[in-house]
């Protein structure tokens, strides 16, 4: 009898874990996807090389959820995918950021 | 054993095997049921996860191709040197001509967009002369516009107004003569004097009196011989320094260098990007290579300059034998005094 209290207890843990990474890989790669495509709106339309904060906040969240999905038993396409994604649009500032002031930097 | 007992637990027997089937085909039922869900759940799963990958590949297009678009002008300098380029070009070919505030540039995917805006000096202050906009694909530029923001309009910005000593009049001096008698005695303006033969810097800065502003000097450049007319671009360079920090005679290059020197050290670096001047509209035809050579060669020597000042000095200059014409740019009211 304990033991199958046991195995059910252990059944409800690991479905909560799986719901954790699913979630967490779908949102990872669902926050990725939003700030890249801000930031493809906010170059085609006004031409603006960086994001607004709040999609910084986004890509963060992102990075976390992608590392915990990553981290959890479970297909880790998603938390690769969210994980690259928004590493990139922080290279992407970097880059941006190192490349303009030695363009055309005058005081 | 009796046969009625026999057949009871037979009957018992199928019975149990009977709820057995039974059971098991439920079972199956529920198996079934669930497989088909969560082959239905990975379905759908898989097509958001492939709509998703499809999506987030369209979307790294453009920020990647702006990466190296980025890296492409700002390693080894190229948007810098393109910059340099046309800001010097304006101060060594365009008569009194200065950069006004700013260059703005925009970089998109492997070309970049420049904005300059000059003004020239009319009196004591610098008034609007034309906004240029450059765009470049990679290291060339594709095409310049330029929209004029002084009343004078673009076609007369273009023309050369110096006559060359040897070559024949292109317009009425009389007539600019009689327009400069005519202004009236509370005005400035600037004036293109053409010289009867070639002077050294020194000599025409001792030709004007400290009434009249020297501003730009028309230099020979050895190109004059094979064709000197009013689409002619004129080789010189501004006696005066700049404190705009793109100009290549600012302040502090004219302390270190001197103004001859500043002068030479341009075209020479112009020489060196010969590749990109002849990539301009209107350039494809100036060697600055050549240029380069036959200032080393022969010196600075001068046919002209432009001057600006009180109506009233000006007209002074018909007394200068040494003067062969003038041409009338921009008058202003008075403000020599501000």
């Amino acid at each position: 009898m304990e033991l199958g209290i046991l195995n059910k207890e252990s059944k409800y843990t690991k479905s909560k874990l799986n719901l954790l990474h699913e979630i967490t890989g779908w949102f990872s790669f669902l926050a990725g996807l939003i700030s890249l495509a801000s930031l493809n709106i906010g170059f085609i339309l006004l031409s603006y090389l960086f994001l607004p904060t709040i999609f910084y906040v986004l890509s963060i969240i992102g990075i976390v959820c992608g590392l915990i999905s990553l981290f959890t038993k479970g297909s880790k396409m998603n938390a690769w995918w969210g994980l690259g994604l928004n590493l990139f649009l922080f290279l992407f500032t970097f880059i941006m950021i190192v490349v303009s002031f030695n363009i055309n930097s005058h005081p | 054993m009796t046969r009625n007992d026999n057949d009871s637990s037979q009957e018992k027997y199928s019975e149990f095997l009977k709820d057995i089937k039974e059971q098991s085909i439920k079972h199956i039922d529920i198996s079934q049921k669930n497989i088909s869900k969560t082959v239905h759940i990975a379905k759908y799963k898989a097509k958001i996860s492939n709509i998703m990958i499809t999506l987030a590949i369209v979307l790294l297009l453009i920020p990647i191709t702006t990466i190296f678009s980025y890296l492409y002008y700002g390693i080894n300098n190229k948007a810098n040197d393109l910059i340099k380029v046309s800001s010097q070009l304006i101060y060594v070919t365009e008569p009194n001509i200065a950069l006004s505030e700013d260059i703005n540039t925009t970089i998109k995917f492997f070309n970049m967009d420049e904005e300059l805006n000059t003004v020239r000096r009319v009196g004591k202050k610098n008034i609007n002369n034309e906004s240029i906009y450059i765009r470049y694909v990679l290291d060339r530029a594709l095409s310049l516009k330029r929209d004029a923001r002084s009343s004078v309009p673009l076609t007369e910005m273009r023309t050369n107004h110096f006559i060359f000593p040897n070559k024949p009049f292109r317009f009425d001096v009389q007539k600019e003569w009689n327009q400069l008698d005519k202004l009236p005695k509370g005005s400035v303006a600037e004036v293109y004097v053409s010289f009867n033969t070639f002077y050294s810097p020194e000599d025409v800065r001792s030709k004007f009196t400290n009434e009249i502003d020297v501003r730009w000097l028309a230099v020979r450049s050895g190109r004059e011989d094979l064709s000197f007319n009013e689409h002619s671009i004129p080789l010189g360079y501004p006696l005066q320094g700049d404190s705009n920090m793109y100009s290549p005679f600012h302040t502090t290059y004219i302390d270190e260098y001197g103004l001859e020197q500043t002068f030479l050290n341009t075209v020479h670096d112009l020489a060196e990007q010969q590749k990109i001047v002849s990539s301009y509209p209107y350039y494809q035809n100036i060697s600055f290579v050549d240029q380069e050579n036959y200032l080393k060669s022969h010196g600075i020597k001068a046919y002209g300059v432009v001057v600006t000042g009180p109506v009233n000095e000006l007209k002074k200059l018909q007394n200068d034998k040494s003067v062969r014409a003038i041409k009338i740019g921009e008058v202003a009211l008075w403000n020599w005094e501000s």
